[in-house]
Order: C-alpha cells, then structure tokens, then sequence
C-alpha cells in the first residue's frame, strides 16, 4: 500500500520485461522524488535535488522541509529505525534543509546503505504541513491519523480502506510516467485455491500468496499465466542452534550437511522450482550472498563425523516449523527426517502456531529448524551483518564468530570494489564451512496473472507493484 | 377493541385476554430484570476465564507484532509495553473490565483498528448469515418434521430422516466446498464467493447492517441483487447443516403433541383435521422447537468460521480465529464477551417468547 500512495526520495530502475517479469536492479539507483544527487567527494555529503514538478496528493508542492520531516519520523520510530541507522542515517542533525527544492545529508563516514534505506517503505515522503495539525502529545508523529488518512504523493491515492478490500485510483498529476492501470482493488480472499480460481475466470488480475498446491494445473488449463520469479533476496535454509548441544559442534552441522542429498530434494521437493543453493565449489567465488555451498552427499562421511564428535550411535533431535510457512516446509520436513535417518539422526517433526514460534525463535530454544527470509537490502554484506552475528532474533543459529566482526568493518571501510570483494570472500567461507545455517535454494516467487497482464515488476519487498502493469 | 360477542363464552374469553394484555408489562419487567442480574456473573466469569486462558496460553504476541527486519530486544519491549503486556496480569485485568465500562474493547493489533469497530461491522455480516440461514432451515424442516410425524412412517417420514442424517453429517466446509465447486467453478451460476456484495457495486448506506435490509430501505436493486446472490450459497451451506436437529425436534414435537390428551378429545368432538393439526396441535409442537431455534442459532453464530472461511465472508468468526493465531489477546476476548451476551440475549428472547407463546410458563416462572 505504501508503494502506491507515497513515494521516496530514490528507488532503482527495473530492467527490460524478460517473459513478463521484470526484475529491480540493485546496482541502479534511480531518482524517485529527488532528481538527482551528488555526493561529496569524501562520500559524506548527499545532496539530493527534489523535483519541482513533484505534488502531494491535496496539491501542495513536496518540498525539502516534507522530506526533512519525513526522514525525522523515520529515525524517531522504533519500527523504522533501524534501517535508516543502517544507512548512516541516525539524528535529525544530519539532515539539512538548504532551500525549498535541495536536503543535504552528512554522514559520519560514507555507507553504501544510505540510498538503500531511503528506498524502502521504511522512509516514505509525507506531505508534513497536511499531518501537522493532527499531531498529539501521545501521538508526536501523527501515525494514529496516518492510519486512515492518506498524505502522500505517490501514483496512486485511496478511495476505499477496509480491512479486507483497499481501492486505489490513479493519481493523474504523478510525476512519473502514467501507469496503465486506472483503478487497483486489493481484495483479501482467504483460500489460495480460491485466488488462483479467479484470476483463471477473469474476476482478478493478480493472485499472490500462492503455494505449490494452488498452482497446480495452472499451466495445464492455460486460463491464466503462472510466473516463477526468481527471488535474488531470498532463501531458504536450516537453522542449526549453535548454542546448545548437539549443533554448537560444526562436525555435528557439517555431518548433518552432508546428510543430506540436495540435489533429489531440490528435483523431489521444489519441483526444480528456484534457484539452487547447493552444488557450489570449495573455492568461494565472487562476492554475491547467498552462494551454493559445497557440501556434496557423502553419508559416509556424515557418520564419521558424529562419531568424530562423539556420536557413534546417532543422536535424537526436533525439527520445527511453523504452521504458517507449513505449505513450503511440510513435505521438506519429511523428506529431511528420512535422509537423516539413515545416518543415525532421529528427528522427530514439531509444528508450531505464530506466535508461539515467534517465541520458540527468539529465545533460541529449537535446535533444528526450518525458515526462509526475504532481505530487503540484500548487499551482500547485509545477510552476513544480519543472519550470522548479533543478539537479535535474525541471528537464528545465535552464531558467534568473532573472525566476523573485523572483517565487516573492512568491508564497510572498504574504498574500492576489490577490497569489498576480497573481505566478502572470506567472510563467506567461514559462514559456508561453518554451516549455522545450511541452505537449499532460493525459492522461485509464485505468482498466477491474467493471459492479458504483462510487466510484472519484482521488488524486493516481494509484493507486487501496480504502476508498471500493463494489459494488452 | 370491542366487537359484538355472540355468547357469553366469547365474553369471558375477551375478559381474560385483556387481563392478559394488562398483566404483561409487570410480569415481563419483572422476568426480564431477574434474567439480566442473573446474567451478569456468567458474563463476568466468562470475560475473566478468556482474559486468563489467553494470557495463560504459549505464544508471545510482542514477538510476534514486533516487525522490523531485525526485531530488537528494545523494539520486542516498546511493542510488549505498547500491548500493555508489560505489566502484571491482575492488573491488565482490572486495567481491562475499567476499559469495558467505557466501552473500550481494545486494539487488534492484526488489523490495527479497535476491536469495538471491528466487531460492529463484522457482527451485522455474520447476524444476516445465520438468519438467513435459520428462515431458510426452517422452511424446510418444519413443513418436512410435521409432513414426517402426520403421515408417520410414510415416504415423508424416511425422506426427513435422511435428509437429516447427511444433513448433519457432513462438515460445513465439505458442503460449502462441493456446491462452490458446483455452482461457481462448474456451472457458472452463483457469484465468486468473496465478499457479501460485488466490489464494483458501492454498498447501500448503513443503516442496520444488514445488506438486504438496507438496501431495500434505500431502493437500491443491484445492491439487493448482489447480497441476495452472494448469500445463497454459504446460507444454503449452513441451513444444510442445522436441518437436522429442527427437522428432528419438529417431527418428535408433533408426534407427542398428536398424541396427547387434548388432541384425542378435540378429534372426538369432530373438529376437522386442519383444525386440530393447525389450530391445536402444532402450535403446542412449536414450543420445543422454538427452544431448538435459540440453541441452533447461538451455535451458528459462533461456528460458522468455516463458512465464513470458504466463502470470503466478513464476519466474527473468521475475524476472531485469525486473532486467535496470531495471539492476539483484544479481539478474542472481544469476542467471547459478545458472544457470551448475544447468547444470552437470544435465550432471554426464546423464553419470553416461550412465555407468551405458553401461559404454564409465564405461570411457573
């Protein structure tokens, strides 16, 4: 919702329509509602240069005082915080208004993150003079107003809000190039099955939140168009707990790695859907994240590493997952059980509720369980900084290593695209030998459109986006 | 109103009547204050085991609702004391039934709205369901259940039995799957099952909540056409399923009737058959399935999640399962305190209308 009604300083440009699906280009930032930018020559100074021709949804003009306020609000939150801190981006000092169409940032060092973060939905640019006298002592930055108002500038507004149905209509005086769509119903419809059912009779456009079941037969009928995008800021993995026994042992890990044949799960499981995360080489090559691990089927070998570390006789664990994620995970979920069995792992499956795994999560207190993660800012570094250190409920496996840290901080301080490189190789090695988490593919984005529907546009935040659809 | 009285007969049956209509109004009070202080502690007890039971439960909903990418312990305790869940559970009690008194059911922190304003709008859509669903119902099985006890044993009678049997024995999502299946994947016939009205139709204005009400109120036809069309199946889904006990208790409630006392002596004086069997014996018959209806009822409201669930409906049920999943606390409690007085309410109007319906009982309580 917030992609359509309001825009950000600076998005990236999406690449040319491949068979229907356009994908976000990471390595193009592109202005949203600031023309341009320079930067200083230090890489501390941003100076962004705001469209002229950029207006609020009430008509008032966007100007720099909006974005300084906007950006204020995105630091003060708690919810939005941290992405923007990320950036570099942590007082309202930093932030200055130098006239009505030009912000300056300043930054303590330069952060390859800052126009990153500013991309997000995290940082959306608000018309601060229409929120203004709504703010309350409880209530500083207007979000209880926010909730049913709409301050924005994007390229759509909304006409309708209902918790189960949001009507947009197409902005006319957007700055950016008219999208085709006029109007954009977001209907909430509970089954998947249901979903698919109507984009194949022509009564939706758009079904998301698909499983493998739902799409079953879509292909085959030839109603409606099934798309497997592929997600480049996504995977899909097995969290060891490294905190406890068994898995704080990396034999242990490593046993269980090479336990498991990935290459017939990929085929059996996935369907050969999505991209696999296996089969790589010992060699780290490049710096991209997340790259195949290399951890070939060998049962043998996994046997004499428990033995190895002090298991001759296998050992008894759980295998969680949650029953929101249980369409992707159940029959992943058994086949594991089985593979680990016949090198002695006995696992027994535990489902559980939300919250409850939410809980189970945080606190740390499953040894083995299933996951998949969308990252937004998926610089390669971002994963590392994220999944594999910290005391937060991202660093799934509570892994420590102290190798991490330094070598972070190299590749934060890194001048040139080499030494960034260089740190990323190795901080990759250690977290794939080291296995906290061991990886089986990227999944492919299922995502069932109209015959008549083109231009999908992936973003990072996996949702789809109206303003490049097109209908032939 | 005075007519002419042929006999005197007629004269004292007059009498009575209006003494009747003249002792209502205390008798009715007085029985209605008794019911309602009565009721107070079942609801009170009911709100606190809820307010317990979800507290009591696994499930941390801080953790849950925090949603930032990287979910900090500072951030999970800003959510946790947003919640109120920071402090100690008799005092989120007390701090919960203050709310209560003035009206404030809390926050639903899955859709962010509150819960009061969830539950008013959900509550109509799930209301005009089940009485639909219920007219429907009992269209069917009060003509069938005095058909079967009438002509007992007859082609009637089996045919009520069966009906009854795969009625009841079928789930309410089975039946609502298999005629979606039917009626709008095959054949094409009934609307997409989402929603109580078209998305392109702008629903009539609000004046019940009840989309066929308000929109004959406002003499808006397509509206009318769209609900009407949308309620068909998932009322027909229920309707099915709660045929059988009205069926059942209409059938045995005539049978015994017909067999009784007075229906022996008014056939013995050569009154008609349509006389006794309408006049006399099923409007005594009615009495225990008028008692059904209320049970029927409140179990409908409160189980029809399923329905709701298949056909995209906008109700309580599903609105209060999902709170229920995600742990979160308001809008289950809401929940439970509306229903617990909707049932109330409903089996206070069942017996008031039992009361004038059947002068033992005015008399008894």
């Amino acid at each position: 919702m917030s992609w359509h009604i309001y825009d950000r300083l600076v998005t990236f440009a999406l690449d040319e329509p491949a068979d229907k699906i356009q994908q976000y280009r990471l390595d193009k930032p592109q202005g949203d509602l600031a023309e341009r930018w320079d930067i200083s020559g230090d890489g501390r100074i941003y100076t962004f240069h705001l469209r002229r021709a950029a207006i609020f949804h009430d008509g008032s003009a966007v100007t720099a005082e909006d974005v300084r306020w906007s950006l204020q609000r995105a630091i003060s939150l708690p919810t939005t915080r941290f992405v923007l801190n990320l950036g570099g981006l942590t007082s309202e000092d930093q932030i200055k208004v130098v006239d009505e169409a030009t912000l300056t940032i300043t930054l303590p060092k330069p952060n390859r993150y800052l126009l990153l973060s500013l991309s997000t939905p995290f940082a959306p640019i608000m018309n601060a003079r229409q929120i203004k006298p709504h703010l309350t002592e409880g209530d500083p930055w207007g979000s209880e107003w926010l909730k049913g108002n709409d301050a924005g500038s994007g390229a759509y507004r909304v006409t309708t809000f209902r918790p189960d149905q949001v009507v947009l209509e197409r902005n006319d005086k957007w700055y950016g190039s008219r999208p085709a769509m006029r109007w954009a119903v977001f209907q909430t419809v509970p089954e998947d099955t249901m979903r698919v059912a109507l984009v194949e009779r022509g009564l939706a456009d758009v079904a998301i939140g698909l499983t493998p079941n739902a799409i079953e037969g879509v292909e085959h009928r030839g109603k409606a168009q099934l798309l497997l995008i592929p997600m480049p800021n996504q995977f899909e993995f097995l969290v060891m707990n490294t905190q406890s026994k068994p898995f704080e042992d990396v034999r242990v890990r490593q046993a269980l790695a090479y336990a498991i044949p990935q290459q017939e799960i990929f085929r059996s499981v996935f369907l050969g859907r999505g991209t696999p995360l296996f089969g790589g080489s010992e060699e780290v090559h490049g710096a991209s994240f997340p790259q195949a691990q290399s951890f070939a089927y060998d049962p043998k070998r996994a046997r004499d590493l428990l033995t190895d570390a002090g298991y001759p006789n296998g050992l008894d664990t759980t295998l969680s997952l949650c029953t929101c994620k249980a369409e992707y995970f159940e029959n992943l979920a058994v086949a594991l059980k089985d593979h680990l069995a016949r090198v002695g792992i006995r696992v027994t499956i535990d489902k559980f509720p939300g919250a409850r795994f939410g809980e189970l999560q945080a606190a740390k207190q499953m040894p083995l369980y299933l996951e998949n993660q969308v990252a937004w800012l998926n610089l390669p570094d971002y994963w590392i900084r994220i999944f594999y250190r910290g005391n937060t409920r991202s660093n799934f496996s509570g892994y420590a290593n102290p190798a991490l840290d330094p070598l972070l901080a190299k590749a934060d301080d890194a001048t040139s695209e080499a030494d960034y490189d260089a740190a990323m190789r190795e901080m990759i090695a250690i977290v794939n030998r080291d296995v906290p988490l061991l990886m089986f593919r990227q999944a492919a984005l299922e995502v069932v459109i109209g015959k008549d529907i083109g231009n999908y546009a992936y973003w990072f935040h996996t949702l789809p986006d109206v303003r490049s659809l097109s209908r032939n | 109103m005075f007519a002419a009285l042929p006999t005197q007969a007629h004269a004292r049956l007059v009498r009575h009547r209006m003494l009747f209509l003249k002792e209502i109004p205390m008798g009715l009070v007085n029985f209605l204050l008794r019911r309602l202080l009565a009721a107070i502690p079942t609801v009170g007890a009911l709100v606190v085991a809820t307010f317990v039971i979800m507290r009591v439960l696994p499930g941390d909903p801080a953790i849950f609702f925090a949603s930032s990418p990287v979910p900090t312990a500072e951030e999970t305790a800003y959510v946790r004391q947003k919640l109120g869940l920071d402090r100690s559970v008799p005092e989120q009690l007390l701090i919960y039934l203050k709310d209560i008194g003035s009206a404030d059911l809390g926050m639903s922190f899955t859709t962010g709205r509150p819960v009061l304003t969830e539950l008013r709008e959900r509550l109509p859509a799930s209301l005009e369901l089940a009485t639909v669903a219920l007219i429907l119902a009992l269209t069917v099985s009060i003509p069938l259940g005095v058909a079967a006890a009438i002509w007992s044993g007859s082609l009637f009678d089996h045919a009520a039995r069966i009906i009854s049997s795969i009625g009841v024995s079928m789930p309410t999502f089975v039946t609502g799957l298999i005629l979606t299946y039917v009626f709008f994947l095959w054949l094409g016939l009934a609307p997409e099952p989402v929603d109580r009205i078209d998305m392109f139709i702008t629903a009539p204005p609000r004046i019940t909540g009840f989309l066929l009400i308000d929109s004959t109120l406002s003499g808006d036809w397509a509206a009318l056409q769209s609900a009407a069309g949308r309620l068909v199946l998932p009322s027909v889904t229920m309707a099915i399923f709660v045929l059988s006990p009205l069926t059942r208790m209409t059938r045995s409630a005539m049978l015994g009737v017909l067999s009784s006392d007075f229906v022996r002596t008014a056939r013995a004086m050569g009154l008609s058959d349509r006389t006794v069997y309408v006049r006399y014996a099923f409007r005594n018959a009615l009495l225990p399935v008028l008692t059904t209806m209320g049970i029927v009822f409140s179990t409908m409201l409160g189980s029809n999640v399923l329905v709701e669930r298949v056909f995209g409906w906008p109700g309580i049920g599903s609105f209060a399962l999902n709170a229920l999943v995600a742990s979160d606390y308001a809008p289950v409690q809401g929940f439970v305190l509306l229903m617990g007085l909707l049932l109330i309410g409903i089996n206070l109007a069942i017996d008031v209308a039992y009361g004038l319906a059947d002068p033992r009982a005015r008399r008894a309580s």
